[in-house]
């Protein structure tokens, strides 16, 4: 016999709302382990999504503090934050667990690069949440030589972009990549005698921008984990909020892109195929 | 623009963009839906007279 009829009972089911979409698969979203790169504007809001849709198993990799001009788009990021110049990926751990009592949370206070391949393996989707070049690069390339996909969010003013990156048969995010890009990511270093400076522009940035793009990022990151590939963004979407665009395109395949061309020969991303782009 | 065949897409990109004054940053060029690669000649890439090509902004910011 079925268990017994409450009167209002679904309205008491935090997820009652969310199981009325057929193809949602709850379990599996709440089972999967999500790695977010970056706890900035669009890490703020990508986390927040996170957990209002289900995902309890959450890993935010950011080095960075806050400070106050992160204020006008960070949900869980406070001026007292600001004031004790509070870790950004602790700050996002710690809003995301005060959601839901289900959560758990890792915060990892280091940059990206610094971190073993084998992080990328051990999580069912990567979120990048970058911004720059650079680690956005080292991210794909590791996401796709562990076989996981990546969803990337940037954005800057009103333009925003989610790209999805599929392996193993999939174009990357260096397939959409040219020279305009191998520029920006080498100046942001620069050799100072006494090691590699890292420079970070003030792009302009604001919170409905940030929004559209983490929304984007997260359902598609709940395609992936309900088994929906074929619900996925293939593989572009762009948007420019000032002129009322937003559209799907297509990055093709570059079989002679550096992640490909490696792949191709049956090896492993190796840290000199990264070097051109200025990745450790 | 006046483009030969062998011109690429990181050339019509690089071209386009001092042209036009545009900001430091990265660029893509696509032809409809589809984004261009960047070492593509015009042949490469199936570019022929009077495509309309069109060079957007890639944000970097997060």
């Amino acid at each position: 016999m079925a268990g017994l009829l409450r009167v209002g009972g679904e309205d008491q089911d935090r997820f009652d709302r969310s199981r009325r979409i057929g193809w949602l698969d709850l379990d599996r979203i709440s089972d999967a382990r999500v790695l977010v790169v970056g706890a900035g504007a669009i890490g703020n809001e990508v986390a927040k999504n996170l957990v209002l849709s289900g995902f309890q198993k959450i890993t935010i990799v950011d080095m960075d503090h806050v400070v106050g001009s992160n204020l006008n788009r960070c949900i869980f990021f406070t001026k007292a934050d600001a004031s004790s110049r509070a870790l950004k990926a602790e700050v996002v751990a710690r809003g995301i667990s005060s959601l839901a009592d289900s959560v758990d949370a890792t915060a990892v206070v280091r940059r990206i690069e610094e971190l073993p391949p084998s992080v990328f393996a051990k999580h069912d989707v990567i979120l990048g949440c970058l911004d720059n070049i650079a680690a956005r690069v080292h991210v794909n390339a590791h996401s796709y030589a562990a076989g996981r996909v990546f969803v990337d969010g940037a954005m800057e003013g009103f333009l925003g972009k989610v790209t999805v990156v599929r392996p193993p048969d999939g174009a990357c995010l260096q397939c959409g990549m040219n020279k305009t890009h191998a520029k920006v990511a080498s100046l942001r270093f620069s050799c100072t005698g006494k090691g590699v400076v890292f420079h970070e522009p003030r792009l302009a940035a604001e919170i409905t921008t940030t929004s559209v793009v983490a929304a984007v990022m997260v359902r598609e990151a709940l395609k992936v984990v309900s088994g929906r590939h074929g619900l996925l963004l293939s593989n572009l979407f762009y948007y420019d909020g000032q002129n009322r665009l937003f559209e799907e395109m297509e990055i093709p395949l570059d079989p002679s892109c550096p992640v490909h061309a490696r792949l191709a020969d049956r090896l492993q991303v190796s840290e000199s195929d990264l070097s051109q782009w200025n990745v450790q | 623009m006046e483009l030969e065949n062998e011109n690429t897409v990181d050339e019509i990109i690089e071209s386009s963009a001092t042209f036009w004054k545009k900001d430091m940053g990265a660029y893509v060029l696509r032809k409809g839906k589809k984004v261009l690669r960047g070492g593509s000649s015009l042949v490469d890439a199936g570019i022929r007279a009077d495509d309309v090509l069109e060079l957007i902004p890639d944000p970097e910011g997060g």
